[in-house]
């Protein structure tokens, strides 16, 4: 075992005991916050895996994560409740209630499944066009959801789902996807992506089978995003088409393009500054005393403020926080860069 | 690096400490609000939350509850759900409230309410109106305005009873669920009651063209006697000018949403003849009640009520109030039991008995005529049972 493989693994150990302290100590109101965190964090490395290394500039991510999320609250949804409120499906599906993990991994194999669909006919386009075909599909999966009320109960939100996500099951699919991530990038699969996304014909040139690698990517992505859509449902007990419009394309780009494009190290410091900062800010927002000075309310401050960070660091480091780069225990230890293609994790 | 790491994991750490700690008066009795002033809801929940802060101050002038003076904590939901149910999380478990107040959307309830519910704190809906809200959350969910069945059923009955219209066009928005709601409780009355829908339509939000209705309106036989418009605002003035630009004359009735000042503004007032809708509350000086809170209203403001759900807001902390002054002790469980044997409110938006537990108020719903384009009340009236 190599000494960065050791720390890595030492790593995961303190950030379990985080976990189980954490879960232990903290009331309600932080849990909420540093699950939504790990949520967006896995949202935001999985769309990174899709724009960042694979070249595909999805603004399609929040339709993933309605599919896996929708689809894993309905398999965990109370049989007693089903048919009163969500009549549209058949029989069996009416009585089924799975446990938690099937249904999430359902929801997220649902998610690629659509990501296959259409990921087809769209992954030709490149660029700009890529990214207003996959916001159509944003559109289309939120006009769905608020149609079929029979299915989803439209836009009043499908409530009532139980509330199975704690913070061991998001920070065990957070160390999962971040893995699987990194060594997919990494791997000769990871290769082959980055080549066509930084010069397509060069990589058709060399035998890389453009269209399976763009798809084969851009499915792996939805998939986690389906898994990230899954534990915000159970997490907040509720879904609604609202949750993943535009708004929601916007907050997940922007929280990749603060952290840098094509850096997992990026995506985790972008959705924690946009997660973590907004709620030392919201306190300051209702107004009143604040050291003895009256303030009054400033409804607003916290979008104001993190769009002046979003500016603020365009400016000065316009490839984002990280840039390219990922985080690395070597400058830590002083240890030289290992020779060739040695190197673990 | 470590180095920075710790600085920053020591300000965060801080940060956190501090923070909540910066504004809390002694000895108040702390009631939560969640009302959206940013994002798309901002336009009724911004009202509501200064009718709310309107009767804290007449409460806290008046010398408190039980010798206590009242805060409200209120945070931004920001129309967004995540940011809503986080706000409910940081009132119950952060600032300890005693109870909370807030919303005026049956979603963002049901993102916040269950928060409440497993602390055992009340949380009073100010204006979401799906009717069984309560039963879908507990004992400590409440509401504040009537369900959709009331308005619906009262708006049948108006249509049959008062216009004599025996033969109705239903006209719906297919893309919400206040809508289908309003639309099907319609319908349900509207035929039990001896009437017939001859004729139904579903458009989508923000449609701009309503021809193709008009023109079914217009063709069908027997033709109908009134229209049922349910529909969300902006939508309705649209209709209603190009239905009466048409030469479509006869009654249209409304829900809620028409209680808006865009309605006559963009239909025009010779339009809006015949245009009748049900609501929350007539802003008129007839009921003494009102015409103070219109008043207090203008002082404060400077302005007049924006639309009822400054009203809901104004009402939803005075049922909390009055709640607290039954109670037999000031604990949450004794304020929520309180409230279920409140069984005559009088508010500003009509009489109330809340002794039902799991379903929205048994409230008064108002009728409202447009005439020379300005809201002419037509009378409170609950629904024939």
């Amino acid at each position: 075992m190599s000494q960065a493989t050791a720390a890595t693994l030492a790593a995961v150990g303190v950030f379990a005991l985080a976990v189980w302290a954490a879960q232990a100590q903290l009331n309600p109101f932080y849990l909420q916050i540093l699950g939504l965190l790990g949520i967006n964090i896995m949202a935001t490395v999985s769309l990174n895996f899709a724009a960042g290394f694979g070249g595909m500039f999805s603004l399609g991510h929040p339709a993933f994560m309605a599919i896996g999320g929708y689809t894993a609250a309905i398999l965990t949804y109370p049989v007693a409740m089903k048919s009163m409120r969500i009549p549209g499906y058949p029989e069996w599906l009416l009585q089924l209630q799975l446990p938690f993990l099937p249904a999430l991994l359902i929801g997220g194999l649902a998610a690629s499944a659509i990501a296959v669909l259409v990921g087809w006919p769209v992954l030709r386009l490149r660029g700009h066009y890529l990214a207003v075909a996959t916001l159509g599909l944003t559109v289309i999966v939120q006009v769905a959801i608020v149609n079929l009320v029979d299915y989803t109960r439209g836009a009043l939100g499908l409530s009532g789902i139980p509330g199975l996500t704690n913070l061991w099951w998001i920070a065990g699919f957070l160390v999962l996807t971040i893995f699987i991530v990194y060594r997919l990038v990494h791997s000769r699969f990871g290769r082959a992506l980055r080549a066509v996304r930084d010069d397509y014909v060069a990589a058709q040139m060399s035998g890389v089978h453009v269209a399976r690698t763009r798809l084969i990517g851009f499915t792996i992505a939805a998939f986690f995003a389906g898994i990230a859509g899954g534990l915000l449902g159970h997490l907040l007990r509720i879904l609604t088409p609202g949750q993943f419009s535009f708004s929601a394309v916007f907050i997940g780009v922007a929280m990749m393009i603060l952290g840098g494009m094509g850096s997992i190290t990026g995506s985790i410091l972008g959705a924690v500054i946009m997660t973590i900062l907004p709620q030392f800010i919201i306190p300051l927002e209702r107004g009143g005393t604040v050291l003895g000075i009256e303030v009054p309310a400033l409804n607003g401050l916290t979008q104001i403020v993190t769009a002046l960070i979003l500016i603020g660091v365009m400016l000065v480091k316009p490839a984002g926080l990280a840039g390219a780069k990922e985080f690395s225990w070597r400058p830590l230890f002083g240890l030289s860069r290992p020779s060739k293609r040695g190197g673990s994790a | 690096m470590k180095r920075r790491v710790f600085l920053v994991a020591t300000t965060a750490a801080v940060g956190t400490s501090l923070l909540p700690r910066i504004s809390q008066a002694a000895d108040t009795l702390k009631i939560g609000s969640i009302y959206s002033l940013t994002g798309s809801y901002a336009t009724i929940e911004d009202p509501a939350l200064k009718g709310a802060k309107l009767a804290v101050k007449q409460v806290n002038d008046a010398g408190g509850v039980k010798g206590q003076k009242i805060e409200l904590i209120q945070y931004d939901g920001k129309s967004t759900l995540a940011d809503i149910a986080n706000a409910a999380q940081r009132l119950v478990h952060e600032d300890k409230v005693t109870a909370i107040i807030g919303v005026c959307d049956s979603g963002f309830y049901l993102a916040s309410a269950p928060i409440a519910q497993d602390a055992g704190i009340p949380y009073l809906d100010t204006g979401g109106t799906v009717p069984n809200l309560p039963e879908q959350i507990g004992e400590f969910a409440h509401m504040m305005p009537f369900g959709d069945d009331y308005q619906a059923y009262v708006a049948a009955e108006f249509a049959l009873k008062d216009l004599g219209a025996k033969t109705a066009f239903l006209l719906r928005d297919g893309d919400t669920d206040y809508t289908r709601a309003i639309a099907q409780f319609f319908s349900e009355r509207y035929k039990r009651d001896g009437g017939q829908i001859i004729e139904e339509s579903s458009y989508h939000t923000g449609d701009t063209d309503y021809s193709s209705h008009i023109t079914k309106i217009r063709g069908t036989n027997p033709p109908p006697a009134v229209i049922y418009a349910a529909m969300n605002p902006g939508d309705d003035a649209t209709f209603v000018r190009q239905a009466r630009e048409a030469g479509v004359t006869i009654p249209i009735i409304g829900g809620d949403a028409f209680d808006n000042p865009d309605l006559v503004k963009n239909a025009g007032a010779n339009n809006t003849v015949d245009v009748y809708f049900t609501t929350h509350m007539a802003m008129s000086t007839d009921n003494p009640l009102v015409a103070k809170f219109i008043d207090a209203y203008k002082a404060e403001y400077g302005i007049p009520p924006e639309n009822a759900f400054a009203g809901l807001g104004y009402d939803s902390v005075n049922l909390m109030v009055e709640a607290m002054n039954k109670a037999s002790d000031l604990s949450s469980k004794a304020i929520n039991d309180a409230i279920f044997t409140i069984t005559t409110f009088a508010g500003v938006t009509g009489n109330a008995d809340f002794s039902n537990k799991n379903r929205a108020p048994d409230k008064e719903v108002t009728i409202i005529a447009v005439k020379d384009g300005k809201f002419m009340p037509v009378g409170n009236r609950k629904p024939a049972s």
